[in-house]
């Protein structure tokens, strides 16, 4: 059976070796564009340069504190966003009338830029935490909301219509046949959403300041020419962007694992 | 939709907008602040500023616009086609999706520096940077697409003998279509959003360059007019969008 | 009135992560603030357009910044008053560089050149549209283009741009890593002295809050003499909450750091605006500063 399991990458050691493979590769070619100096070590040091810079980073409480401020502010914003956008996708993918009234808020709201609310952001919430939060529950609502209703409207007609023969009412329909089934289309919105959550707390910190974090250690580390220094905070960004991903995709397969056939780790 | 149907869909959505104006409008009167203008006083500048100012199309919604289209069409023709083949390909997933994860998660006004070093201060650097930008939705949602195709189906083209070819442009594609379509609608809003990070710095026109130069200069009515283009801008292109979306998951009907 | 108590023990600075706020940390380092009874925090705000916001919320207290945004905000209605100065331009705090070999020498060279500024319509515009005329030419015979200052050295080595105008430390980078030729020193000539930034609060916080400003302003005179006249204590300061190493610390030229209130200096800021245009109307720089 294990030919009809979707690919899950990462859930096999080979895995794991290929991904590092992969990110070695990725590395080397970023070491040669660098090493090749097109342009001045002073403004692109080589990649091997930024991996040491990272490291010192990892002795230094003020990293530390910085990461711990970036990641509270990201994860704060998409829990609420999870908590806005969850309830009101089902609601919008169970009634037309509502889809189709909400919507044009939706697509009103949607393209203005977070970046661009920063002022109005920083005159309501300040420049802590509140602000980046906001910000990111903002941008993470529309992932969201567009992968929950498009989980309504992938799932199968028949379970609803079984459910309905078994007179299970609106709410419950929703809570107990919907939900389940959109809940892999969800869990890809929230996978989009936390990464959208994390590059727009640290987007504010570098444009707008605060009190801490990951982005106003870039930007402060800029502003002092130390161009080393703020690419290994950059790459710092990616690693946890990497971790996030390992996390979710492990969470993904203890929630959803009733949802595939002949799983390779036999569960 | 019936006619009657699509009269009251108007009638519906056109109720809604009025009804945010008039919070807006509601809520704006109760401010003081300068930080807060009317309607009454944003709608005129977005008419008369804006939408009616030859000079504000050639100066900022046209360079805007093809930053975003040039932008949108290299990450999506660049996202869906390696999307399909990491899809399809457990070994190239597992060397690249980590790497793809690591490249995502970087926000992009980090790279606003590099990417001045890389392409200079020219349009190409504001297009990288959007393509950068959005790529990732699109991919992602690609490779989730490829997966789910329904191994029956594949079996079943490959005794018929059908080509490889055929197979990804009538099966595969069509299969993952309705997940890449959502990716592209992720994605095409969030190149608005990239091209104003992108006219941070160095855009000698632009949306997002006016929009930039009002916060600094406190011009809170211009500011919100470009959050309402912006707006305009963003429904326009998802429209855009809704019409490809629709004649292709039609083709794919059989 | 304003030596009782403080109203407010407990502030919070929003300011730029420079060498030009060694002061505050050296106050903060040696007690002075505890001295007067104010504990305070700090936190960074990137440039006037987050900082303004950000004191009209209420989330900082003291917001350091640039003259021009401050008057700006205030023509646009955002009632600010400066309560003490804190920068004034001095011999190569700022400085246009042009490459070695570029030929660019003096300001009669910039004609047709594109020249780099980190924000449009702001005090490094003002000065470069100063030399220009000095030089008998305009904003009109350049080309502007925006790049923050980190990124102009890098710029200016590409060949994006002919010329840049940078504060320090960039000034000291662009000279150490490039060899770049100095064209003219941005505070000079008439621009000696120039009054760049400051301290403000919002009307409201010090109308509030005389006894508080008053303890605050009695610190930084007395930090900023420190930051002055102690040998070593700025490239000692620096490095402890910017990124910039000791050694680019003890070689950078840092501005004028100056306390007090000059209200007849200060005008120079609005007086030049509205030559050129920056602001509609006439402002007396004495309507906006603590005390009326």
């Amino acid at each position: 059976m294990t030919a009809t399991a979707p690919r899950r990458p990462l859930a096999l050691p080979t895995s794991w070796v290929r991904g590092v493979v992969g990110v070695l590769v990725m590395f080397g070619f970023v070491e040669l564009l660098t090493r090749a100096e097109l342009v001045s070590a002073d403004y692109l040091p080589p990649a091997s340069s930024l991996v040491g810079e990272s490291f010192g980073l990892l002795d230094d409480g003020n990293f530390w504190s910085a990461v711990g401020t970036t990641l509270w502010a990201s994860f704060y914003g998409l829990v609420r966003a999870i908590l806005i956008a969850v309830p009101v996708g089902l609601l919008l993918g169970l009634s037309k009338r509502a889809y189709r009234a909400a919507i044009v808020v939706v697509e009103l709201l949607r393209p203005i830029p977070s970046v661009a609310l920063i002022p109005l952001a920083i005159l309501q919430f300040g420049l802590g935490t509140p602000m980046k939060a906001f910000l990111a529950t903002y941008a993470c609502l529309w992932p969201l909301l567009f992968n929950t209703i498009y989980g309504m409207k992938e799932m199968d007609e028949v379970g609803v219509d079984t459910a309905r023969a078994f007179g299970l009412g609106g709410f419950r329909r929703a809570l107990r046949v919907n939900l389940p089934a959109a809940s892999p289309f969800i869990f890809t919105g929230v996978k989009i959403a936390s990464s959208v959550a994390l590059i727009v707390v640290i987007a504010a910190e570098i444009v707008a300041g605060g009190g801490g974090g990951l982005g106003v250690e870039i930007g402060s580390a800029r502003l002092s020419g130390n161009v080393k220094l703020s690419y290994a905070y950059t790459l710092v960004t990616g690693v946890i962007g990497i971790l996030l991903y390992i996390v979710l995709e492990a969470l993904e397969r203890r929630l959803f694992g009733w949802n595939r056939i002949g799983q390779a780790d036999g569960r | 939709m019936t006619a009657r149907e699509r009269l009251g869909d108007v009638v519906l959505k056109a109720a809604v907008l009025v009804g945010v104006i008039a919070v807006w409008w509601f809520l704006a009167n109760r401010s003081t602040s300068p930080y807060y203008p009317s309607p009454g006083d944003v709608l005129p500048t977005v008419w008369n500023d804006w939408l009616t100012d030859t000079a504000a199309w050639t100066d900022s919604i046209i360079p805007s616009v093809v930053r975003i289209a040039y932008g949108f069409f290299l990450a999506a023709a660049g996202s869906i086609a390696l999307g399909m083949a990491i899809g399809r390909s457990r070994v190239l997933s597992e060397l690249l999706e980590p790497s793809i994860h690591f490249l995502r998660a970087i926000p992009p006004p980090a790279l606003l520096g590099v990417s001045l070093v890389v392409f200079g201060i020219g349009d190409v650097q504001k297009v990288a940077l959007i393509a950068f930008g959005v790529a990732p939705p699109i991919l992602l949602n690609t490779i989730d697409g490829a997966r789910s195709v329904e191994e029956l189906q594949l079996e079943t083209a490959q005794a018929y003998r059908i080509s490889r070819w055929d197979r990804i442009v009538r099966v595969i594609f069509p299969a993952a279509a309705p997940k890449v379509f959502a990716g592209l609608r992720v994605s095409i809003s969030l190149a608005v959003i990239l091209m104003v990070i992108s006219e941070l710095v160095a855009a000698p026109d632009g949306v997002g360059s006016r929009i930039n130069g009002a916060a600094r200069d406190f011009d809170y009515v211009d500011l919100w007019a470009g959050l309402v283009v912006l707006a305009l801008l963003g429904i326009v292109l998802n429209a855009l969008l809704t019409v490809v979306e629709r004649s292709t998951l039609r083709w794919r009907q059989p | 009135m304003a030596d009782g108590a403080p109203e407010t023990t407990e502030l919070t600075l929003g300011l730029i992560p420079i060498a030009d706020v060694a002061p505050v940390f050296i106050a903060i380092e040696r007690g002075l603030f505890e001295a007067e009874g104010l504990t305070v925090t700090t936190e960074f705000a990137a440039g006037g357009a987050a900082a303004i916001p950000a004191l009209q919320a209420g989330d900082i207290d003291f917001a350091f910044g640039g003259y021009p945004s401050t008057y700006k905000a205030i023509e646009a209605g955002i009632p600010l008053v400066i309560t003490q100065e804190a920068v004034r331009g001095a011999d190569l705090f700022g400085g246009f560089y042009a490459l070695p070999d570029s030929g660019i020498e003096g300001p009669a060279d910039l004609a047709g050149k594109t020249i780099a500024v980190n924000t449009l319509n702001n005090i490094v515009q003002m000065t470069v549209q100063i030399h220009l005329q000095e030089a008998g030419l305009s904003l009109d015979d350049v080309t502007l283009v925006e790049i923050p200052f980190p990124e102009q050295v890098g710029a200016l080595e590409l060949g994006n741009v002919d010329v840049i105008s940078v504060v320090e430390p960039f000034g000291t980078i662009a000279r150490t890593s490039l060899d770049a030729t100095l064209v003219v020193d941005m505070f000079s000539g008439t621009l000696d002295g120039f009054p760049v930034a400051g301290w403000q609060v919002t009307a409201e916080f010090a109308e509030a809050n005389p006894n508080t400003i008053a303890a605050f302003n009695r610190v930084l005179v007395e930090a900023t003499d420190i930051a002055v006249n102690e040998e070593g204590a700025l490239a000692a300061i620096v490095p402890t909450y910017t990124s910039a190493s000791e050694e680019l610390a003890a070689t950078l030229n840092y501005p004028n750091m100056v306390s007090g209130l000059d209200v007849g200096a200060l005008q120079a800021v609005p007086d030049l605006m509205l030559e050129q245009g920056l602001l509609s109307d006439a402002m007396s720089s004495a309507d906006h500063v603590i005390g009326n």
